[in-house]
């Protein structure tokens, strides 16, 4: 037994050591920095795994759902404003659908119940894109006092040291494609000058997908939720850029349209559609997703269109009460 | 617990410390850290589920003592039918009862009848169909006077659920692993430092080899129809490596860790892709459901003995209940029709014993024959594995169609060289090793200690370099 476990210790010894000495070499030689190693892998998505790092350990009273049209097109400071409170959290999330935004809106009550839920979204969160993470897990990460140990749970030494340099362009650089460079708030805000990252990218509708009742039933279950729950929630339809309309299906779109706001109105929530209005080229970075300015307007635009519709109902609510008195 | 988890990696070296160090002078203490140990590693996955093996474990443990004294041969037959009723009673319910509900309202329907099936909203525990049929053999060989039954409930307790081979096997029989635990385990630093040799190789097989197939896999069987023939055949040849990878990975990790505390379990796998005909393939291929099914359906049933219609229907019965042993879907029962199909011919010609050795004894590399024969079963088994992984048997037969048609001769979708690399070193070290128990059994090759350690680090940095994710193994949905 003695020789056994002394020759496991050296065994262990001298592996460790040349694990150490392999990893070293491949930093230097890939020029790795440290401090950008990518957040534990939770799931195979990274705005959603850095999203979790992000909101660890915040509570909110405010937040916005979604995909990443909430993540950049919902611009913080307008709706903290609006609020009059900086408690507020963005959780909004790429290539997230609706349904795993109600997922997300039930894991993150568990923790503190909102009493504002804003969830920004379109046509294109409807299709059937899907981010693949374990739902139960999402209190633990959220409210773990050391999330590095995930990095035990997930050891894809591979994928961090990988993904380091990549990671490192998108959380210091606001004029990537994918960028994940938060404000206080875990809002992502493209640059205003932006190129066109790809021809492709900015010509892409996204709308070509066919669209999945599954996300038409998370709304409605996002929506039963907020009623039983007492929160205020509010459905921002974010808008296509002008240049693209007259490519898109207009008829899917106001099919689209009117479910969902039957979804949402049906228990008695605010639907606020953009799509009223055009909005220019200039203020996008592709079809969907807004430039810093662009996401500053649509925002204030809904914020308007809300307080509008929110007084109306009041007011009409009262005059009913009049009468029937 | 998955093996390749931290978890494990923290549960295994403190539960080896235990065992050796402050439990070793008491059997029984020794036997109930096992157990103990057994249900944490299984708990840590759904301690709910623990009742069922508890419950299990109580009802043939109570079957085995009353069959003891109990000569009325009525009564005794009573009594194995409790047993039976218990554990395959517990896996209908978990694992058939949604299929066979549905598959009654589909024929309803067929028949112009249309009803609602009700289907159970419940989770498959892991690894029932392992200990079920674990402990329903000690049952058996005690009703069939093979083995006395044991009064040592703890020692029964920790052979129905020991850790290592708990949810994925090989299963073992009692008159194997039983007797293990009645006898105090002397700690043999040979045979753990192969067993930690064998866990090396099962680590690799299933987070370099299976794990990095999957990815490519799961790919082509998600979406089958946009791929050409090319593509989906690689993806086919991927997943037989994949699953070979992935079970036999696991089987080795249990065989690896069970050694480390003493105990032996039966091999699982022995180099199955070397097999010249199916009949050698079913020789190598999970033995220990294989010899199950011989030893408690197959002979019971009349074997191979009697009229040549009784053995076509012997053959079929067991391979298409050992398909529907894998899961309850008509794909496994397609797998296990096709496998007997392929089966049938030889055991009628009495062809079926004519591999018995090892491919190219003796040999570097086989004749042309031999390869001839083991590429020839190798693709037979392809075809089968087809059925296997895919969702339905229309994706099954697509996938076929697209295979056996001109867009075979295109080049893949997907790029592939990675894996097929990682398959190769595989199919070389499994071939030089092929009279061993597994790739890196050196008990008679005489390599120096740097070389040895050289080699196990470069597999270590396969595994943590080379890794694809964490993936769950895939035989704990059985």
């Amino acid at each position: 037994m003695r020789s056994f476990l002394k020759n496991t210790l050296l065994f262990s010894l001298f592996s460790l050591a040349a694990i150490v000495a392999i990893v070293s070499v491949y930093i230097k030689i890939q020029n790795i920095d440290l401090k950008f190693i990518p957040p534990p892998r939770f799931a195979n998505n990274i705005s959603f795994n850095d999203k979790m790092v992000f909101a660890n350990h915040k509570v909110a009273d405010h937040i916005s759902i979604g995909s990443s049209l909430a993540l950049c097109n919902i611009h913080s400071r307008t709706i903290t404003s609006t609020l009059g409170s900086d408690n507020y959290l963005n959780l909004g999330t790429w290539g997230f659908n609706i349904g795993d935004s109600f997922t997300m809106l039930k894991k993150y009550a568990e923790i503190n119940m909102p009493k504002t839920v804003i969830l920004s979204s379109s046509l294109v969160d409807f299709g059937n894109q899907k981010v693949f993470f374990n739902a139960d897990e999402i209190h633990t990460i959220l409210t773990s006092n050391f999330p590095g140990r995930f990095y035990f749970k997930y050891p894809e030494f591979r994928y961090y040291l990988s993904f380091s340099n990549h990671y490192k362009k998108i959380k210091t650089s606001d004029k990537e494609y994918d960028s994940l460079v938060y404000d206080e708030y875990g809002a992502v805000c493209y640059a205003d000058k932006m190129d066109v990252f790809d021809q492709a990218i900015w010509d892409d509708t996204k709308v070509d997908e066919p669209l999945d009742n599954m996300n038409y039933a998370g709304l409605d279950s996002i929506s039963n939720f907020a009623k039983k729950h007492n929160i205020r929630f509010v459905f921002f339809q974010s808008p296509f850029r002008e240049g693209i309309t007259n490519k898109i299906d207009q008829e899917k779109i106001k099919t689209h349209t009117s479910i969902v706001a039957g979804i949402v109105q049906k228990y008695g929530h605010t639907f606020i559609d953009s799509n009223e209005k055009s909005w220019a080229d200039s203020l996008y970075v592709d079809a969907t997703h807004f430039t810093w300015t662009g996401a500053k307007l649509y925002t204030e635009f809904c914020i308007d269109k809300m307080n509008t519709l929110e007084n109306t109902d009041a007011d009409q609510l009262g005059t009913l009460i009049i009468k029937n008195k | 617990m998955l093996f390749n988890s931290i978890e494990f990696a923290i549960f295994l070296p403190i539960v080896f410390a235990l065992y050796w160090f402050v439990t070793q002078r008491n059997l029984t203490l020794q036997n109930t850290l096992i157990l103990g140990a057994s249900y944490l590693f299984y708990g840590w996955w759904d301690w709910r589920f623990l009742s069922l093996i508890i419950f299990s474990s109580a009802v043939d443990y109570l079957v085995g003592l009353r069959l003891l004294t109990q000569n009325d041969q009525r009564k005794r037959k009573l009594l194995l039918f409790t047993s039976i009723l218990v554990n395959i009673g517990f896996l209908g319910l978990f694992k058939y009862y949604n299929f066979f509900a549905e598959s009654f309202a589909d024929a309803f329907t067929l028949m112009g009848k249309p009803i609602e099936a009700s289907r159970l909203n419940i989770v498959l525990p892991v690894g029932i169909s392992f200990y079920t049929f674990q402990t329903l053999s000690y049952s058996i060989d005690v009703y069939k006077r093979k083995i006395q039954p044991t009064r040592d409930i703890i020692a029964f307790f920790a052979f129905v659920s020991f850790f290592p081979q708990l949810v994925a096997g090989p299963i073992e029989r009692a008159s194997h692993l039983l007797p293990q635990f009645y006898r105090k385990r002397e700690f043999d630093p040979t045979k753990a430092v192969d067993g930690m040799r064998q866990i090396l190789w099962g680590l690799f097989k299933k987070i370099v080899i299976a794990d990095n197939c999957a990815v490519y896999v799961n790919d082509i069987f998600a979406s089958s129809e946009s791929y050409s023939g090319a593509s989906l055949l690689l993806g086919t040849i991927f997943f037989a490596f994949q699953i070979y990878g992935d079970f036999s990975g696991y089987s080795d990790i249990a065989i690896g860790t069970a050694r480390l505390f003493g105990i032996d379990l039966m091999r699982n796998f022995a180099f199955p892709y070397f097999s010249r005909d199916i009949a050698e393939f079913w020789r190598r291929w999970h033995i220990s459901l294989s010899t199950w099914f011989r030893d408690y359906v197959y002979i019971p049933l009349g074997g191979s003995r009697g009229s040549t219609w009784m053995k076509i229907r012997n053959t079929f019965i067991i391979f298409v209940v050992s398909g529907f042993w894998h899961g309850a879907n008509w794909t496994f029962l397609a797998w296990g029709f096709l496998n007997a199909c392929y089966f049938l011919p030889l055991m009628l010609w009495k062809k079926n014993r004519v591999n018995t050795d090892t491919v190219a004894e003796n040999r570097v590399l086989p004749n042309f024959r031999e390869l001839g024969a083991m590429l020839f079963t190798f693709a037979l088994t392809l075809i089968a594995w087809i059925f296997f992984r895919a969702a339905t048997l229309q994706q099954a037969f697509q996938i076929i169609a697209e295979i056996f048609s001109p867009s075979l001769f295109s080049l893949p979708d997907l790029l592939f060289v990675k894996e097929v690399l990682l398959i190769a070193i595989l199919i070389v070290a499994e071939w030089v090793q092929r009279n061993k128990q597994h790739a890196l059994q050196f008990d008679t090759i005489r390599i120096p200690r740097m070389v040895r350690w050289g080699l196990y680090q470069v597999i270590i940095v396969a595994i943590l370099f080379w890794g694809s994710g964490k993936q769950e193994f895939i035989y704990f949905q059985f």
